[in-house]
């Protein structure tokens, strides 16, 4: 009976990623921050601009976030709903919530230290971020069952390596790096999009 | 010894059914689901889900709100806080029984 509920749990999680919408607008996330990053690169350094983008870049993607959020909302009642249905996930236990953003301070501390107190030359950030993408896709690969993330994850890897490998100027690095990642899951995200659409046909009107 | 077959007599039987059980189990994992989402993961037709959903409404285990996405009707339901207790009791009270008739 325990592993029919998990089953159960797993199918209704996978169900959130079984249309491709939610990595469509998370590409789109990456790709305003590879935007973010392209216009810090292409100010002038210091300037009263770049202060104030540099200042607010928690806001950017608080901004971008909400937005896409809306979007992706629109999509699945537009798109979804009316093919496979509606279902809200339950809300993950307050502990796990606490557990998931401890371990993303933790991590984002880890980078800070490692670039604040060893020799390691800030263009290893793009890297840096590469793993990261590439841990958390393959995370997410392996607790939905869901084998096109790993292909995601070794994708942003590499990517994140070339990128700093290729020594780009400061942000212009980590503008490709996020408008590279972006446009890959975005892609990945359209295919699934597309299968879902042509395999899953419109439901006649409910009955109830 | 033999198992207590009064454990199995005292069984909610609401829940009980396999085709309830299904939708209690599939509601138990989400917030709310709406009718398309219930047919699709329990495979039943419309008319057998909607008397079973209608049985667990009854039975309080089950809330239904109807409303509508745009022109379209939307049949939303979700487990009520007594629904996902019986669940929960359902489960143990099974896996008691298992156990007590498994021979060792």
């Amino acid at each position: 009976m325990q592993d029919e509920v998990k089953t159960a749990q797993q199918r209704a999680r996978l169900y959130w990623y079984r249309d491709g919408i939610s990595e469509i607008a998370f590409g789109v996330i990456c790709l305003f921050l590879g935007l973010y990053f392209l216009i810090l690169a292409v100010l002038p350094p210091g300037s009263l601009l770049a202060s104030m983008l540099s200042i607010g870049m928690v806001f950017y993607i608080l901004a971008s976030g909400y937005i896409t959020t809306k979007a992706v909302n629109a999509a699945k009642a537009r798109l979804v709903y009316p093919r496979s249905g509606y279902v809200q996930l339950r809300p993950p236990p307050t502990r796990r919530r606490y557990l998931v953003a401890l371990l993303a301070m933790l991590i984002s501390g880890s980078v800070i230290a490692l670039l604040s107190f060893t020799s390691a030359p800030i263009s290893w950030i793009p890297a840096i971020s590469g793993f990261i993408f590439a841990v958390v896709l393959a995370f997410l690969g392996y607790q939905n069952n869901l084998p096109r993330f790993y292909g995601l994850s070794v994708l942003a890897l590499v990517i994140g390596i070339a990128v700093a490998i290729s020594n780009l100027e400061q942000n212009l690095d980590l503008a490709l790096f996020y408008t590279g990642i972006g446009v890959a899951i975005i892609l990945s995200g359209l295919l699934v999009l597309r299968n879902y659409l042509k395999s899953t046909p419109l439901s006649g009107e409910e009955l109830s | 010894m033999s198992p207590d077959w009064n454990d199995l007599s005292n069984i909610d039987r609401l829940i009980h059914e396999p085709a309830r059980l299904i939708i209690i189990a599939t509601l138990y994992v989400v917030e709310r689901a709406d009718f398309l989402y219930l047919q699709g993961e329990t495979g039943l037709t419309k008319g057998n889900l909607s008397s079973h959903l209608s049985k667990l409404e009854a039975g309080e285990y089950v809330e239904i709100e109807k409303t509508y996405q745009g022109k379209i009707p939307l049949t939303i339901c979700r487990l009520t806080e007594a629904g996902r207790k019986a669940f929960e009791a359902y489960r143990l009270h099974m896996r008691q029984f298992v156990e007590k008739t498994t021979p060792e």
